[in-house]
């Protein structure tokens, strides 16, 4: 069989490898399968590698290449984005695309420069090989901000801050393993894109795949995957849980020291979402400083999304605190979250884990009462 | 301000958009206009317009005290619900404010008067007042050709780095302008910037800034080479670094927060450490100072080298800015685009003048002690007492009024 890729030098092995490129999906709408063919006995592996790769992106959240078979390795992919398109469920996307694309970034730390490129060009990227040795590190590649951009300015660890990097004339130096890292971002994004796609154009899940959808449903609810608490459902407002941000904003308008205006809207969006009610707000602001109540009032319902442009704010991301100059250093739990609200969340399991343990031994936790 | 004056300015900003029109915004019908009016400082928003004749009559009927478009493009701009406007993408903005550079003729022109007591004082003005605690505070920020040219100077610098580090100001992309009042405007408006996220435009901000740069990541610590001419923020920190050494004396080093051995140290080794970074040898550092000072040392030169914009309008994707060849409605004065080739030689006070000719008899508030120079174009007018009633030539007599510091007499 002519593999329409290998003109471009992706050969079978490669769409087996990376089977979310224009090149693979190509390839397969070429072969002219349906979904109807996949009952077919001859296919049953394709189902089964469907299904592997979803159990496996819930329940370890990666998927391992397979390569014995590279049809098989190929056709699954497009099986398993129906598959847990038809499962509905937001959660599962998420996990499955980043699942997929730690697959992607296994493989393409160990391919040869040229092989990255093409996959690069495929997904769009201005990506370019270069030869630089700079204090003991070899940078093979540049690319363009926009792209690098793009990928690397969710990540958390200081190295991939723009300020932190070599760049010039618009051209960022990454070594083959920050590539691999870059790549894989922008794939998870590729999957989601897909799995919205099929979201979108499927109406009902093909009958042959409904005993596939099911066990998927019960390995998640076994998993207890899928149903982390929102925000909104926490109740009540504990201060404790405030990421050190927060409790900087909140002590220094106590003290009645300036806080600026991106301060004091970063802290209220916080309180709105953390569920706090507008009263509410409206009085701490009354008791902590001298403002107007009518202006406090308006600002406060504006950030809430109750006026004016009808968007409810949500608080800064870690990013945008730094940038602004709110963030006040970082403390353990910092270190995990982008967002202060994450941090809100993961602060307050923690206590309730620690309130629960305590209570639960017989010690006397006093008038808490959550 | 008086009605007599709202109506005055009013009638004058109308009768200039009727006559000149603002400037031509790119791509008209995506943009969401919003303007602001003297007297009683309404608000129009969410405003849109399928032509620019359209735009101008619409200015040339209100006359409005400060005209504004969207920094971004939507589907529907005169959607009131930002939700469905639809979002199509957006410039990147830069903004310096001399507000946020120190310059020392702030000390000389800015003052402030408590409006319950009537204590006043010179520069920034207090939280609240000293004397009796009252938020109450007017405020006067007055423009001289020392802190327009401190701005320009950041405005410069925030293009070559644009320019040499980010290849973003590609000819025909961007756009330089005088805001109209204490600073400069930098306007990108290529395709490649318009569908930058808030998180990218940060990334940028900090870049620019200096924010989160840790120096070993660029391969700066102990016995490694500096080198004044390499690119990006590697050269920068070098020279940054090299102008610090070769002006620090105890005070400033013990700013930073080093400790007095350390101090010692450096200040004797200094001619060395100047020579390696001059000659690209291995960085030499004296017993006492280690990776960690070093580190603390160029952090602080990256906050000192860095460009100073605000980065609350450059992460904004959804930012109103001033419309190009519309008048300030604080001074009266034009924000003004300017050639690239131009910068250098700009002078807000010659160059972004829109009355050049007619009188006005204004009589000077008596709630501010005194009232700075004021120069434009090669005269000074000022300074002037509380209560005064002068004749000045319009374009004068409009910022006084504008200022709030003098009403039609």
């Amino acid at each position: 069989m002519r593999v329409r890729g290998e003109a471009l030098g992706l050969t079978k092995l490669d769409l087996a490898k990376y089977p979310f490129l224009k090149a693979s999906s190509r390839h397969v709408s070429e072969l002219g399968l349906d979904v109807g063919d996949l009952v077919a006995p001859g296919l049953s592996n394709v189902l089964n590698r469907a299904l592997g790769r979803v159990l496996e992106a819930v329940r370890s959240g990666k998927v391992s290449p397979d390569l014995a078979d590279e049809e098989v390795e190929l056709l699954s992919f497009p099986v398993a984005v129906l598959l847990v398109s038809s499962i509905g469920n937001e959660y599962l996307k998420k996990r499955y695309a980043l699942a997929e694309a730690r697959r992607a970034e296994e493989l393409l730390a160990s391919e040869p420069p040229d092989k990255i490129l093409l996959v690069a060009r495929d997904l769009g990227w201005d990506l370019r090989a270069v030869e630089v040795r700079d204090h003991g590190i070899l940078y093979e590649f540049s690319l363009g901000l926009r792209d690098y951009l793009r990928n690397a300015s969710g990540m958390k660890d200081k190295k991939w801050k723009l300020v932190n990097r070599l760049v010039s004339s618009g051209r960022v130096l990454a070594t083959r393993a920050e590539v691999a890292r870059l790549l894989s971002e922008e794939i998870r994004r590729k999957v989601e894109e897909l799995l919205d796609k099929a979201s979108r154009e499927l109406k009902s899940p093909p009958e042959a795949l409904r005993p596939y959808v099911e066990e998927v449903k019960n390995v998640m609810s076994e998993l207890k995957v899928g149903e982390a608490p929102r925000l909104e459902e926490i109740g009540e407002v504990v201060f404790e849980a405030f990421p050190p941000c927060m409790k900087a904003i909140y002590n220094a308008l106590r003290e009645k020291k300036h806080v600026p205006h991106a301060g004091r809207f970063a802290f209220t969006a916080f309180l709105i979402h953390i569920g706090m009610g507008i009263d509410d707000i409206v009085d701490l602001f009354k008791q902590v400083a001298d403002f107007s109540e009518k202006i406090t009032r308006y600002q406060v319902e504006h950030i809430a999304g109750e006026r004016g442009g009808r968007t409810k704010y949500t608080p800064p991301s870690c990013n945008t605190m730094r940038s602004y100059g709110l963030c006040v250093g970082a403390d353990e739990l910092c270190e995990g979250v982008r967002h202060p609200l994450t941090y809100y969340m993961r602060k307050l399991r923690k206590l309730r884990r620690t309130r629960k343990r305590r209570a639960e031994g017989g010690e006397n936790v006093g008038g808490e009462n959550s | 301000m008086e009605e007599k004056t709202a109506r005055f300015l009013r009638s004058l900003y109308a009768r200039y958009y009727a006559r000149y029109g603002p400037g031509v915004p790119e791509d008209i019908a995506h943009r969401e206009f919003a303007f602001m009016t003297f007297g009683e400082k309404m608000v129009i928003r969410h405003k849109g317009f399928a032509s620019y004749d359209e735009l101008r009559a619409f200015m040339a009927r209100l006359g409005p005290s400060d005209a504004f478009y969207s920094s971004a493009y939507f589907e529907r701009p005169d959607e009131p619900d930002m939700k469905a406007k639809g979002w199509l993408g957006a410039d990147l903005i830069f903004d310096i404010d001399a507000d946020h550079i120190p310059t020392a003729c702030k000390r000389d022109h800015d003052l402030w008067v408590c409006k319950a007591c009537g204590r006043d004082g010179i520069g920034e003005r207090p939280e609240r007042c000293p004397s009796c605690g009252s938020g109450d505070i007017l405020e006067l920020k007055w423009i001289c050709e020392r802190c327009i040219s401190a701005a320009r100077d950041e405005l410069l610098k925030l293009i070559e780095v644009l320019e040499d580090d980010l290849g973003l100001c590609k000819p025909g992309g961007w756009r330089a302008s005088f805001s109209g009042h204490r600073g400069f405007h930098l306007q990108l408006y290529s395709e490649e910037v318009r569908s930058l996220g808030q998180d990218e435009r940060g990334e940028i901000i900090d870049y620019l800034m200096g924010v989160g740069l840790e120096p070993g990541l660029l391969g700066l610590s102990p016995g490694a080479r500096m080198g004044l001419d390499e690119p990006g923020w590697r050269g920068r920190l070098a020279r940054a670094f090299y102008s610090m050494l070769y002006r620090a004396d105890e005070g400033l080093l013990k700013s930073l927060g080093l400790r007095k051995k350390a101090i010692e140290a450096l200040l004797a080794s200094r001619e060395t450490i100047l020579d390696c970074i001059e000659g690209g040898k291995p960085l030499y550092l004296p017993k006492g100072i280690g990776k960690a000072t070093l580190n603390k040392l160029l952090k602080a030169c990256a906050l000192r080298a860095g460009v100073k914009i605000d980065p609350v309008v450059t992460r904004d994707t959804h930012r109103l800015v001033r419309m190009s060849g519309s008048l300030h409605g604080k001074t009266g004065l034009l924000k003004k685009d300017l050639e690239p080739e131009g910068l250098e030689e700009f002078n807000p006070f010659r160059d972004a003048i829109a009355f050049r000719s007619g009188w006005a008899r204004v009589e000077v508030s008596s709630d501010c002690p005194r009232i700075p120079v004021l120069r434009l174009g090669d005269e000074s007018f000022g300074p002037f007492d509380p209560g005064e009633v002068v004749e000045l030539p319009l374009q004068a007599a409009v910022f006084l009024m504008c200022k709030g510091v003098a009403e039609l007499a």
